[in-house]
């Protein structure tokens, strides 16, 4: 990583006693944040070398921990500007070792919500707690614990078919052997769990690491070309479930892998919708189930006009609903007005709709970060062509969407990506690695 | 480089004779930790010009030499953490290996950092400083020792908490349901539950606060006590913080929303003395109770800076999400106030200040990282172990989808929620009933996310 180099960072007063560290970065594949005591730091995870800043609310709970994480100097910076509203001073940062974990840990958080990869969630999950286990005394106790880490481990350990699949796997069985390290660490001595978690990990192999990485076909679509296009009929057509509309690892991260339809008939209409499952073969837990539900929409009315849920049927996630009568008179009118349609697949509790645009921009710049961290360990040529095409795709999308910010931001991804100035490879997650895991 | 240094040196530590005695699993040593804390520090500090990927021959050589000398530190690290859990064993004291390890690891770091090396009696000391801190026996709690405390918790909610709940619903200031919060949860707990987190959960948090006093079985009945409180709380200071801080965000939003500036100065704020935060003797405002001026005033300030300058403000604002902001905000000052409370402090000016600075400008941004992870979020059922993703939607499709009907033959109705026209809200709340319809707020949330 680029951290090798002398860093400085700016450290100034934004008003009424709050600091920040360097600036808020523009993340056009998406961001990630952690907790610590009294701040907030926020990363780019496409660029892992990137400094985060640092919003410091209560500089005197966070001053130590700064301290600890960008080094002395800019320690004192912020007691230093901290009672002064605007004061600004510049400090150099010494990269200390929480820093290089608190990294992996905003890849996994990356992983987890922007994912290109149909990644498993269980394996993301355990490398996260298992990360908020080492970085005890650094992250947010309250906000960031690792509570979740034992019964984690009990569903694994305590069942064999669980526990031989992982064990199969060089990463996955160094991960879990991590986890259950860091977990009877953490368990205080009289704590009985302690003695259980010493008994899975004497049950372990050892593992027997191998690097023979290879790619599978279906990680074509990270490029443009390949991609399904959407679009068809007014009343029939393919969709995108975005990312932010649905958890990783529940269905497939390809454009256009929902398919659905809407059928008119004299008692009224009915919409059905089918969406390709996740592709990646190997779960940590298990095939997971999920909360997925959907809304048909039109550019041309402000609500939805009905919404339905998705269950899993075989590799796809099929559902279907009846529109109401008054529902189904609307949408007859909408389609002699010339109206088009479309279907949201989105989670049981999901966010704000994006603008579909940068939406998709997102997306598109996201597969290029991705070819880039598997290309980096596959010694893979033709992922830098394929990265390039992604985030040449997504600069026309930020333009059309008038996003100046996250244009700039692509174009800077796209030339170090060009100039192979990252080391993209160093913060691959366990759940990446599985899938290339030759 | 970092990562792959420390990984280099991890590597290099595993493959040596006997390391696994030295570091067995779950022993609080690790190769990572001995790593990335101890020989990287040391090697950078010989080395602090950037690496190079071809330098790792130089590192080889580096270790290879001092391997006699990296074997002994780790060995009295060991030993010092071996010594310490014997002692902890026999006290019954409540020792995390890892932490200590930790300790010992930096130890040992600046004591090569100086050029000698970690010395038994230094570590031992260390380890027995650390066990000293550590919680006394009487202090230790157990699931199965706190549920004999059910029937207390019981009494103190029928006497006390039923009528602080009626007379400060936990709603009114975004803290949660108006329900009695359980005794002991199954589930995950977090800060972000607000007053429906367990009493079993502030018990545990109260015992892990040295500087709450008192033995387990005390700390668990102030904490029923707390409970049963108004709003959860004992002092009144915290109650006035709250409130105030309630209606400041309440006015800053209603000026973001309007793009007005109420910028203040720092100095125009602080009003107040050093001492504790007192209610004004004013009328109630909007329904809060115990309200300070001069706090309701500097919580708006900082809200409106926080929606005019960071990036997430601006968001929130204009994607109609700032009812979110808000509980988050509430949310961060309970927990900030509930640890005061629970150490019997009052809240004075100059903490209420940070309490409410804290609130908004990491409440917020931990909150919103709270709701992107919940997404994500993976359960496991105990009993069949199937996992699941993800978490279900508040609302029933079903009655969701009548309102989408009763819209559609309505849609100036719908339009007008969303625009808060007053007269089409007032149509909509008599339409509720009578055609099973979701109510106003769940319905303008799920409008709110299905809008571009």
């Amino acid at each position: 990583m680029t951290n090798d180099r002398h860093l400085e960072v700016s450290v100034r007063n934004i008003g009424l006693g709050v600091v920040l560290i360097g600036e808020e970065p523009v993340a056009p594949a998406g961001g990630a944040s952690v907790s610590i005591p009294g701040a907030t730091l926020d990363f780019d995870p496409a660029l892992p070398s990137r400094l985060p800043s640092c919003l410091i609310a209560d500089p005197g709970v966070a001053a130590p921990l700064v301290g600890q994480i960008y080094g002395a100097a800019v320690r004192d910076g912020v007691i230093e500007v901290c009672g002064d509203d605007a004061a600004e001073v510049t400090c150099r940062v010494e990269w200390q070792p929480p820093l290089t974990l608190l990294t992996q840990l905003a890849a996994v958080r990356f992983c987890q919500t922007s994912s290109a990869l149909p990644l498993d969630p269980g394996l993301l999950r355990l490398e996260e707690l298992a990360l908020l286990g080492e970085l005890e005394g650094i992250v947010d106790p309250d906000d960031e614990g690792i509570d979740d880490l034992y019964p984690m481990l009990e569903a694994v350990m305590s069942r064999q078919e669980l526990m031989e699949a992982a064990c199969r796997r060089p990463s996955v069985l160094r991960l879990l052997a991590d986890a259950l390290d860091i977990l009877a660490g953490t368990l205080p001595l009289p704590d009985e769990r302690r003695d259980v978690t010493l008994q899975w990990l004497a049950a372990l192999d050892e593992a027997h690491e191998t690097h023979r990485y290879q790619a599978p076909e279906w990680l074509s679509y990270l490029s443009p070309e390949l991609a399904l296009a959407a679009g068809g009929e007014p009343l029939a057509g393919r969709a995108t479930a975005d990312w932010g509309d649905v958890p990783v690892g529940l269905l497939s991260r390809r454009e256009g892998q929902v398919a659905w339809e809407v059928q008119v008939d004299d008692a009224g209409a009915a919409v059905e919708v089918v969406a390709k499952s996740a592709e990646t073969p190997y779960r940590l837990l298990g095939e997971p189930d999920g909360y997925l539900a959907f809304d048909l929409v039109s550019p041309e009315w402000p609500l939805p006009l009905v919404a339905g849920n998705l269950k899993r049927r075989g590799a796809d996630w099929v559902g279907a609903v009846r529109l109401g009568d008054n529902a189904a008179k609307r949408l007859r009118r909408l389609v002699e007005d010339g109206a088009t349609f479309d279907v949201r697949v989105r989670s049981g509790d999901p966010q704000p709709m994006p603008n579909p645009i940068s939406a998709e921009a997102r997306r598109w710049t996201s597969r290029a970060v991705f070819a880039l961290r598997l290309g980096y360990v596959l010694a893979d040529e033709h992922r830098l062509p394929a990265a390039s095409e992604s985030l040449g795709r997504a600069s026309s999308l930020w333009e059309l969407a008038d996003d100046q910010p996250e244009l700039e931001a692509t174009r800077e991804l796209m030339r170090r990506a060009e100039a192979l100035s990252e080391s993209w490879g160093e913060t691959l997650t366990v759940a990446e690695s599985v899938l290339i895991d030759g | 480089m970092t990562e792959a240094l420390e990984r280099r040196v991890a590597r290099w530590l595993e493959q040596l004779p006997g390391w696994r005695d030295v570091a067995p699993y779950g022993g609080g040593l690790s190769a990572k930790l001995f790593s990335r804390r101890l020989l990287c520090v040391r090697y950078r500090k010989a080395f602090p010009e950037p690496l190079l990927s071809g330098e790792w021959d130089r590192l080889d050589t580096w270790l290879d030499v001092r391997c006699d000398e990296i074997v002994a530190d780790a060995q009295a690290i060991r030993s010092a953490i071996d010594r310490a859990c014997d002692k902890a064993k026999r006290e019954s004291a409540c020792l995390k290996v890892n932490e200590l390890a930790r300790r010992l690891v930096d130890e040992a770091a600046r004591s090569r950092l100086r050029d000698s090396g970690p010395t038994a009696m230094e570590l031992d000391a260390l380890a027995d400083t650390y066990l000293d801190n550590t919680p006394a026996p009487e202090r230790q709690l157990t699931r199965k020792r706190f549920e004999t405390f059910a029937p207390e918790y019981d009494d103190a909610w029928s006497r006390d908490g039923a009528f602080n709940l009626l007379k400060h619903p936990y709603s009114a200031v975004l803290l949660g349901d108006d329900e009695r919060p359980p005794f002991m949860k199954t589930q995950r707990e977090n800060m972000w539950d607000g007053l429906g987190r367990s009493v079993y959960y502030r018990s545990q948090q109260a015992i892990q606060d040295d500087q709450v006093l008192g033995d387990a079985e005390q700390i668990v009945r102030a904490e029923i006590a707390r409970t049963c409180g108004r709003l959860g709380l004992i002092d009144e200071s915290a109650l006035v913080v709250l409130y105030s801080l309630m209606m400041g965000i309440l006015l800053a939003t209603q000026e973001a929303l309007k793009g007005k500036n109420n910028r203040l100065s720092r100095a125009s704020v602080q009003p107040w003395e050093s001492g504790e935060v007192v209610a004004a003797d004013e009328p109630p405002v909007y329904d809060m109770p115990l309200t300070n001026q001069a706090l309701i005033q500097f919580a708006e300030s900082v809200m409106g800076q926080f929606c005019r300058r960071s990036k997430q403000g601006q968001y929130l604002r204009a994607s109609s999400q700032m009812y979110r902001a808000e509980a988050h905000v509430m949310r961060r000052a309970w927990t900030d106030c509930f640890a005061e409370d629970r150490r019997g402090d009052r809240v004075t000016g100059d903490r209420a200040e940070q309490i409410i600075r804290r609130a908004i400008y990491w409440g917020i941004r931990s909150g919103e990282r709270h709701i992107l992870a919940r997404s994500a979020y993976i359960t496991v059922d105990p009993n069949d172990g199937k996992s699941t993703i993800g978490v279900p939607g508040e609302l029933d499709l079903d009655q969701v989808n009548r309102a989408l009907d009763w819209f559609a033959a309505n849609p100036q109705v719908g339009i007008g929620i969303v625009n808060g026209d007053e007269e089409c809200i007032a149509q909509y709340c008599d339409a509720i009933e009578a055609h099973g319809l979701p109510t106003l707020e769940d319905i303008k949330a799920f409008i709110s996310k299905g809008k571009a």
